[in-house]
């Protein structure tokens, strides 16, 4: 069943120098108890997905299409109807730990803060559940760290101090956005360990630039582009036979395959070239390929590619 | 080429400053011309501080740097400052590496500046010269970091770093904050002026697998002290240090989710 279910998404940014496109009619369904990861480089688009769907654009972007969640749609939803669905339904631990907690409030005060919101858990109740949070994620002495502020706590700590805000009320989907990255190897490695953990019956979004934390946790990947999706699957198949050039690309640059880099760099938004968006970087490229646009079809059972070599 | 003997980086505080903290505690380490070291460590583990104090951007507390049989430490200022032309530096973060109000064609210009090398129009040529050479457009040259992506501005400051010819270069963590596809461009290009140049070099990394690529040869550091060196295949395949142990079973642990994942390296045209 589908929990969230976008389609024909589109984002643009108004600026002086007029109209910017993002994303570019993206369809994207997320199924109760799936894990689908959207990978690709950075700029393509992937961060600002993960904001429209909750909302969290600044003014100047122009948003069309819908994001369909439990009945309504999160695109026309008002101001207060995301309230009560921002944290409780769906929740997100965003990126850099760094700058997403509040350097002037306890951790533990940040903590209660989604369940003070939207649960009627207070004062001793309040007190244990904020504890249990803790415990579960691996923080040691919980009693004396809810008392710390961000700034006490290494960069692994307060990952995991961002993920329990994000399960604090238990929500129907979590959207993790590069929930890795800045993080030392080995902590890294805790973290997914953890992630692993947690996330295993629920439903996430994950948004990462890392094939190896994608292949960790997701059961599904998307593969983005330039602001259009170009591949989708479950994680195994893709990796294991990755269809469009890019996905290629991207699996033989990485550590295991020897970083072979894929020439030359990704458009920026409003500057895509005719026809295939990726097609001066291809090695692969037909004739019509760099006139042709082509459309993500359905191969196979549960496949989809954006590549005229599948047509 | 470079030679550290027993250094140390320590910080005092408290009464008559008694007490001693080390970033980095009797460190001994050489590296051969044209050869590449790297080294490994976790965060905090000093790793930056004893790449700094190789190029005495950071002095040394106690202890040797020899660097192609002049010892560092023992210098003035004026004598270092001609010594430095030799070694250059790359740091992590592209975005704070370059001066935001200089174009980046100034930016790589600049060291030609300060040295007074060459015309106004041979300096300009040379820039050009250092883009074909690091992969960066031409019409860059008039672009400020902002305009240009982690990658470019990571380009850009290695054109900076070589173009006064150095024979040593430190590079920090190049590729930390860039893309896996990125970091594949970048490492490809060090390895290429690697040859191209016949530089030293000291990689700085946490990511093993970054290492393995880049250098014949690694230290992993631990609390500011070297715990284990040695060929980089011989330290990845038995490792001795519970700390590195550690590492490379991190490192193995990812591989194995996506080795799976990938099952047996397939390719796109059998489906």
């Amino acid at each position: 069943m589908s929990l969230l279910a976008v389609s024909n998404l589109s984002v643009q940014f108004e600026g002086r120098a007029g109209t910017v496109p993002v994303l570019d009619h993206i369809d994207l369904e997320i199924n109760t108890g799936e894990q689908v990861a959207l990978i690709g480089e950075s700029g393509c688009g992937k961060t600002v997905f993960g904001m429209s769907v909750m909302r969290l654009l600044p003014s100047n972007a122009r948003v069309t299409g819908s994001a369909r969640y439990a009945g309504r749609d999160l695109i026309l939803a008002d101001e207060r109807e995301m309230q009560q669905v921002r944290g409780k339904k769906i929740a997100m631990i965003s990126q850099n730990s760094a700058f997403a907690l509040n350097p002037v409030l306890t951790i533990g005060d940040q903590i209660a803060e989604p369940l003070t919101l939207h649960t009627s858990c207070r004062g001793n109740d309040l007190h244990r559940e904020v504890i249990a949070l803790l415990t579960s994620l691996g923080i040691e002495r919980p009693e004396e760290n809810m008392q710390k502020y961000p700034h006490q706590f290494s960069g692994g700590m307060r990952e995991r101090i961002l993920i329990a805000m994000a399960l604090a009320c238990n929500p129907d989907l979590i959207i993790a956005d590069e929930p890795t990255s800045g993080l030392d190897a080995l902590v890294k490695a805790q973290i997914l360990e953890l992630l692993r953990t947690v996330m295993q019956d629920r439903t996430l979004l994950l948004i990462t630039h890392d094939l190896g934390t994608a292949s960790a946790l997701a059961s599904h990947t998307a593969v983005m582009y330039a602001g259009e999706i170009v591949e989708y699957g479950p994680t195994q198949d893709l990796f294991t036979y990755p269809l469009h050039p890019y996905t290629q690309g991207l699996i033989a640059a990485s550590p295991s395959a020897g970083f072979h880099p894929i020439p030359g760099v990704s458009p920026a938004p409003g500057q895509v070239p005719s026809g295939c968006w990726f097609c001066p970087r291809c090695s692969c490229a037909m004739d019509r390929c760099s006139t042709v646009h082509p459309s993500l079809k359905k191969t196979g059972t549960n496949r989809q590619v954006r590549c005229l070599r599948y047509d | 080429m470079i030679e550290v003997d027993a250094v140390s980086k320590y910080y005092t505080s408290g009464f008559f400053s008694r007490i001693r903290t080390y970033a980095v505690e009797d460190v001994s380490l050489s590296i051969n011309r044209g050869e590449a070291l790297g080294l490994v460590g976790e965060s905090g583990s000093g790793k930056s501080t004893l790449g700094r104090m190789m190029l005495r951007l950071v002095e040394p507390s106690a202890g040797r740097v020899v660097f192609d049989g002049i010892d560092l430490r023992a210098l003035k200022t004026p004598a270092m400052r001609q010594l430095r032309p030799r070694m250059q530096i790359v740091f992590q973060d592209p975005d704070t590496a370059l001066d935001p109000r200089m174009t980046i064609g100034e930016s790589v210009a600049e060291p030609l500046m300060v040295w007074q090398q060459g015309s106004r129009h041979e300096r300009d040529d040379r820039v050009l010269e250092l883009f074909a050479m690091v992969g960066l457009q031409p019409e860059l040259a008039d672009r400020r970091p902002f305009e240009l992506s982690g990658g470019q501005k990571q380009r850009a400051a290695l054109a900076r770093a070589i173009v006064l010819e150095p024979e040593f270069i430190v590079l920090d963590e190049p590729t930390a904050a860039l893309d896996l596809s990125v970091q594949a461009q970048i490492l490809s290009l060090v390895q290429v002026l690697r040859k191209r140049m016949d530089l030293t070099l000291l990689f700085i990394s946490h990511d093993l697998q970054v290492v393995e690529q880049m250098s014949g040869s690694v230290a992993v550091l631990h609390k500011g002290r070297i715990v284990e060196s040695g060929r980089t295949a011989d330290i990845l395949h038995r490792p001795s240090h519970p700390y590195t142990i550690q590492l490379v079973e991190a490192a193995r642990k990812s591989e194995e989710w996506f080795g799976k994942q990938r099952g047996n390296h397939g390719s796109g045209d059998e489906v």
